[in-house]
Formats: C-alpha cells, sequence, structure tokens
C-alpha cells in the first residue's frame, strides 16, 4: 500500500538521494557519511528547508521571466507549492518555503520595486499569504501522516484488509492480502477482482456486492481465491457498504483456509470411523452367525441323532430332558441371530438391497404400527456392496426418525434407478414436517450421520420439508460404470 | 436305487452330523465346503438334491443357487442354515428353492424335507413357515399398482395435479387433509422422478389420466 501511495505522490524515497550523491568524488565517503549522519539529525532538516527555500525562489524567478502575470496568480502558485513540500518532506520546509515565497513576492510586487512597505493593506496582504501557505503546509503535513499511520495501521494487521471500488474490484490492498495470495497489489488492482474468485464461488460472491449496491450497510462473503502459485485460498469477507458521498467498499476479511480444511479432514475422519465401525460390525456379526451359531446348530444336531438312534430305545423322561436342551438351543439361536442382524445387516450379503429394504419396512410396519410401503423402479440387479449398506443403514436410520421424530402415519420408502448411472433412494412420511433450513443445525447426529453416510459413498442428501406438510428425504448415489 | 445327495457347509462338524443323518436312507455322492465347489461338484455328480449352507466362504449358498438354476434345473436345493431368518427363506424361496431346513432340527427334519422335495413338492421349517408364508403372500397385495407402481390414490392425486389443482383442492375434494395429499404428492414425485406440475401432466395425459 505504501508504494501505490507513495508513486502517487511522485515522492522519490530518501535512501536513493544519499546513494547519488557524488560516489566519484574521492572524499565521497566522507560525503556520503556526512550525509547518513545529517539525515538523521537537524542537519538534513536543515538542508531540506533550504533547498525548499531555493525551490520557491526558482518558481518565482521563473514567474517574473513571464509577461502580464499578476501576483495573485503567483501568489496561489507559490501556495500549492508550500502545500507539495508539506507533503513530500514537512511542514518546517514547508514553512521556510512559504517564507522565501513572501519575502520574494513583497520584494519584487510591491511598488514601487524594492524592499520597501508602502501600506498597511500590503502588510495584511502579506501576513495573509503568509498564514495561509503555513496553515495549508500544516494540513498537508497532516494528512500525509495520517494516510503513513494509516497504511502502517492496515500493514501491521495479520487479516487481509482492501479497498474495493463499488463492482468489487481492488483499489488497494494490504500486505496481509499480498503475503496470503502472492499476487502483487498491482496485480490485484489492474483485474477484474472475479477473475481471482473460483468459478463456484463467483455467482455468491457477485451477489454480496449487489446486496451492498442494493443498500446494505454491510455483507458476508465466503469465496476461494487463488492464489498466485495456484493453490485456492478460503477468506471469508465482511463488506462494509461505502460511506455517505463516498464510492468505496471496505473490506476485510480472515484467511478461513486451515479451518476449512481442518474441518474436511475431520468429516473425512468421521467418514473413515463410521467405515471401520461398520466393518468391525460386520466381522464381529460373521463371527457370531460362522462359529458359535455354527457349533450351536451342531449341539442342536448330535441332541437330535441321541434322540432318534441312541442304541437303546430312551426313557421317556430322557427324551424330555433332550427336547427340553433343544428348545434352549433354539432360543439361543434366535438371540444370536437378532444380535447379530441388529449389528449387521446380513441379509445383504446373500438377498439384493430391494429385498432387503422390503422385508426392513414389512418388519417397521409391525414394530410400529405405521404401515410402510416399498416401492421399486429401474433398479439395477447390480449394487456395490458398500452402496447397499450404506443406502439401507440410512433407510434404517431416516425410518427410525420418521417412528420417533415425525407422527407420521404413513411412510414410503421409493427405490429408484436413473439409467443405470445413478441410484436415489427416496424416505417420505406425511408426519408433521420441519423447516429444513432451520433444523439442520439442530437436527443433532440422526441427520448428520445420514449425510455421512450419504457423502462416504459419493451421494448427496437433499430433504424437502416444510411445517405441517411431511418430509421427503432423498439420497442420490452415483453408480460407477461396472 | 438310493437318491443321490450332495452335501456343502463350510462347517466340518456339521457335515459329520449331517453324513450320520442321512447315509442310512440316501447315498452321500459328495460334500464340500465352498459355493465354488459345489458349482464344480454339480457339474460332475450331478446330484438329485443338494442340501447347502447358506453363509460359505468364496461364494454364499444363495449365490451358488443363483447360477447353478439355470445349468443344474434338476438338481433341487435344499437350504440349511444355522439361524432361521424368515427374510432369508422367503428370498430363497422367491429364487426358486426347494427347501428350508433350520440345521439344529436337522436331525428330525432333514429326512422328511429331502423325501418331500424328491417327490416334487417344497419344505418349509415349521418354525419360520408362518412368517415366510405370509411375506411370500404380501408380495402382490398391492395390485392396484400400475407399470410405475402409483397406487390408484396416488392416481387419483396426480390426475388432479395434472389438472392444475393446488394441495388444498385436492384435499377438499379427496376429503383427505393437505398433509396426506403431501405426501401422496411426494410419493409421484418419488416413483415417476417427475417434478414439475408440466412434467406431470404429460406424464398424466401419457397415461391416460387426462386427456390434455
Amino acid at each position: 500500500m505504501r508504494r501505490v501511495f507513495n508513486s502517487w505522490l511522485g515522492f522519490v524515497p530518501s535512501p536513493s538521494l544519499a546513494r547519488s550523491a557524488g560516489p566519484a568524488e574521492p572524499n565521497s565517503r566522507l560525503v556520503s557519511a556526512w550525509l547518513r549522519r545529517a539525515r538523521q539529525g537537524m542537519g538534513w532538516r536543515i538542508l531540506r528547508s533550504l533547498i525548499s527555500a531555493g525551490f520557491m525562489g526558482a518558481i518565482l524567478a521563473g514567474c517574473l521571466t513571464l509577461p502580464n502575470i499578476d501576483h495573485a496568480t503567483v501568489a496561489l502558485l507559490m501556495v500549492a507549492a508550500t502545500g507539495g513540500l508539506a507533503m513530500v518532506w514537512g511542514w518546517v520546509e514547508a514553512l521556510a518555503g512559504a517564507i522565501t515565497g513572501a519575502v520574494g513576492l513583497a520584494y519584487f510586487f510591491l511598488p514601487p520595486a524594492g524592499l520597501r512597505i508602502a501600506s498597511p493593506e500590503h502588510v495584511v496582504a502579506l501576513a495573509a499569504f503568509l498564514l495561509i501557505a503555513i496553515a495549508i503546509g500544516q494540513l498537508a503535513d497532516h494528512s500525509k501522516r495520517l494516510l503513513a499511520q494509516r497504511d502502517k495501521l492496515l500493514n501491521l494487521s495479520p487479516d487481509p484488509l482492501c479497498i474495493r471500488d463499488l463492482n468489487g474490484n481492488f483499489r488497494s490492498a494490504n500486505d496481509a492480502i499480498v503475503n496470503i495470495l502472492g499476487w502483487s497489489e498491482q496485480e490485484l488492482c489492474s483485474r477484474p477482482f472475479l477473475e481471482f474468485v473460483h468459478p463456484e464461488d463467483r455467482a455468491h460472491t457477485q451477489a454480496a456486492y449487489d446486496e451492498i449496491a442494493r443498500g446494505r450497510s454491510a455483507a458476508n462473503v465466503e469465496n476461494r481465491y487463488r492464489t498466485k502459485d495456484g493453490r485456492w485460498c478460503w477468506l471469508n469477507w465482511t463488506l462494509a457498504a461505502p460511506a455517505a458521498g463516498e464510492s468505496q467498499i471496505s473490506a476485510a476479511a480472515r484467511d478461513v483456509t486451515e479451518e476449512k480444511l481442518a474441518r474436511e479432514k475431520l468429516r473425512d475422519l468421521a467418514a473413515q470411523l463410521m467405515t471401520a465401525q461398520e466393518e468391525e460390525r460386520r466381522r464381529i456379526a460373521r463371527e457370531l452367525h460362522d462359529d458359535v451359531t455354527q457349533r450351536l446348530a451342531n449341539v442342536g444336531i448330535e441332541l437330535g441323532l441321541l434322540k432318534r438312534t441312541g442304541s437303546q430305545p430312551l426313557a421317556g423322561e430322557s427324551h424330555d430332558v433332550i427336547d427340553g436342551l433343544q428348545a434352549q438351543i433354539f432360543e439361543l439361536s434366535d438371540d444370536l441371530r437378532s444380535l447379530s442382524h441388529s449389528l449387521h445387516p446380513s441379509v445383504l450379503e446373500y438377498a439384493d438391497l430391494p429385498a432387503t429394504l422390503e422385508m426392513y419396512c414389512r418388519k417397521f410396519t409391525e414394530q410400529h404400527g405405521i404401515p410402510a410401503s416399498f416401492t421399486t423402479r429401474e433398479v439395477p440387479d447390480e449394487i456395490p456392496r458398500l452402496i447397499a449398506v450404506a443406502l439401507f443403514r440410512i433407510a434404517q436410520e431416516s425410518l427410525h426418525n420418521v417412528a420417533v421424530h415425525s407422527g407420521a402415519t404413513a411412510a414410503s420408502v421409493v427405490l429408484a434407478g436413473q439409467d443405470r448411472t445413478s441410484l436415489s433412494l427416496f424416505i417420505i412420511d406425511n408426519g408433521k414436517g420441519f423447516d429444513a433450513g432451520k433444523s439442520k443445525a439442530s437436527s443433532g447426529l440422526g441427520l448428520l450421520s445420514i449425510e455421512e453416510r450419504a457423502r462416504n459413498i459419493g451421494g448427496s442428501v437433499i430433504i424437502d420439508s416444510t411445517l405441517e406438510a411431511g418430509t421427503r428425504l432423498t439420497v442420490k448415489v452415483p453408480l460407477g460404470e461396472a | 436305487m438310493r437318491h443321490r445327495i450332495i452335501l456343502a457347509d463350510d462347517h466340518e462338524i456339521i457335515l459329520d452330523g449331517l453324513r450320520r443323518i442321512l447315509e442310512p436312507e440316501f447315498d452321500i455322492v459328495g460334500t464340500c465346503a465352498d459355493g465354488r465347489a459345489l458349482l464344480t461338484a454339480l457339474e460332475s455328480l450331478k446330484p438329485e438334491v443338494a442340501v447347502v449352507d447358506i453363509s460359505m466362504p468364496l461364494l454364499n449358498g444363495m449365490d451358488a443357487f443363483r447360477s447353478a438354476k439355470s445349468t443344474h434345473p434338476r438338481t433341487r436345493f435344499i437350504f440349511l442354515t444355522g439361524s432361521p431368518d424368515a427374510s432369508l427363506a422367503t428370498q430363497a424361496f422367491r429364487l426358486g428353492a426347494a427347501g428350508y431346513v433350520v440345521k439344529q432340527s436337522a436331525a428330525e427334519e432333514l429326512v422328511a424335507a429331502i423325501h418331500e422335495v424328491l417327490a416334487g413338492r417344497v419344505y418349509i421349517a415349521p418354525r419360520i413357515a408362518n412368517e415366510v408364508l405370509q411375506n411370500l403372500m404380501s408380495q402382490p397385495a398391492d395390485s392396484s399398482k400400475d407399470g410405475s407402481g402409483l397406487t390408484s390414490r396416488e392416481r387419483e392425486v396426480l390426475q388432479l395435479l395434472a389438472e392444475g389443482k393446488i394441495v388444498k383442492e385436492i384435499s377438499a375434494i379427496l376429503h383427505v387433509s393437505p398433509r396426506t395429499v403431501e405426501f401422496h404428492k411426494n410419493n409421484i414425485v418419488a416413483k415417476t422422478g417427475l417434478h414439475t406440475t408440466a412434467e406431470l401432466a404429460r406424464y398424466a395425459v401419457r397415461n391416460g389420466l387426462v386427456s390434455n
């Protein structure tokens, strides 16, 4: 920011002055050492004041060579030059210039020529000139300091701060923006700002500026900016509308890239955790089913054989005992089965998703007394196991929500394929519905885990719900080419 | 001549028990421990009945049956399972299985089941027979559905929607609550995959629900 400001003033930074101070002379080292010391103390100030006085004198002399120039014009020129000196160097130099100008004016313009004071009016006029010149010098000096201070503050901020025109294009940007994005301030200011914004974010970014243009006092927008080395940087902007009579928007941003990445990572972790959990449950369910249940079955078979093929006919009493044992084995098997089923829908390993969902809907109807119908349309024969498990779990969780929260008296599950490229699962109820926008944040784990499961298989969740109009939850999953 | 039976189960002890149950009456021509071995054995042994466990490594019993159904139509399948799951049994019978027996009661039931199956009948383990039958029967219950799966009530709602009626009007016409109409509407959208009223109207015309 400082560079632009300085180039606007046409100010040549002082180090270059020092460097150009006659390096060819034999005692140049002495001179440059003196200059360096002088620049830090009063000496430099005095030198600059002398230069200012010479500058004013030169202007005055220049004016005098012109024919027919009136003294008001010369005075105005002097005032302007004083302001310029104040901006470039400071008020001391401006004062030196102003005094030179005043003395010169008095000398050349007071009739008759010569350093004589003709009348009180002239004294007043000269004094007024001096005062005005000094005041303007002071003002210019002050505003220069304010600007420098502002630049310093802006550049001190670790967060991007910038000034934009009403379309959103950069007018100036602080060091933080330059550091974060890698683009120079000039590059940022010379191109339409939307070129830096991610194509997917352009629409809502534009919308935020439109809001400001329509008279909103502030707007927030989150978007991605391309950095010079090709990365995308997430920035969360606060835009402040221009003050009355101004035509620039002040904008402050926060770099939220890390935050976004962390959240992304967290989501990935959650997904991994869910997959791991599903795998672990599957493993335990298998173990129960393949090992424990089989061994139990074997005991049943042996007992049956004992009853039938005992070398001696069994006494009635023993027969009853074996019957009782067999009954216990059946009970155990049943418990094991429901335990293993609750851990993992093993039916999915042998039956396809439509059949499993249909069974589940029937079971749901029995358990909750809410009739749940199941319909399919153009479902492909082969559904990848991961997708089948995820969709089944989503249906399970959604129907659970229907039973617990919706107050519905009917539900419907629809599984529909589209041209073998995607598969949609719909869970519909006639319950009291909810404000989908509002409850998303507060809906707790139910919806969240549905969304995570869908995301995990590359799918998306859409919830259509309004109060008193039921809910339709749609999960759409792309199917890879088999 | 004794009937030729093949056994498939990945648990040695179960195979052992089954052999002791069946050997007095049948000819056990082979045993296998996974679905792939079963398919190979069917090819070479051509048994009349296969007694097959559902959960097996490499290829489960259900999938083995799916592929054996067309290549070996003469071999009848009896599924044998350690966990009596009516849903699975229903699925098995839908696929065309001949029998479903629970392992725990194999000693009492399996011989009878094989005789039934050999006689061209079907055997369902009594413990789950009721549930399986209910499942099988409930399948075509909704005979009012058309090709798209719309119920007759949904078709009524679709027609009214296609005629440009709004939910409130439809609920008044059909004497049901607006919520119910919304429910039908959501179902129609899901089942037909159509969202806009214009699309629904075209669909209704095409299916003869409305005459333009």
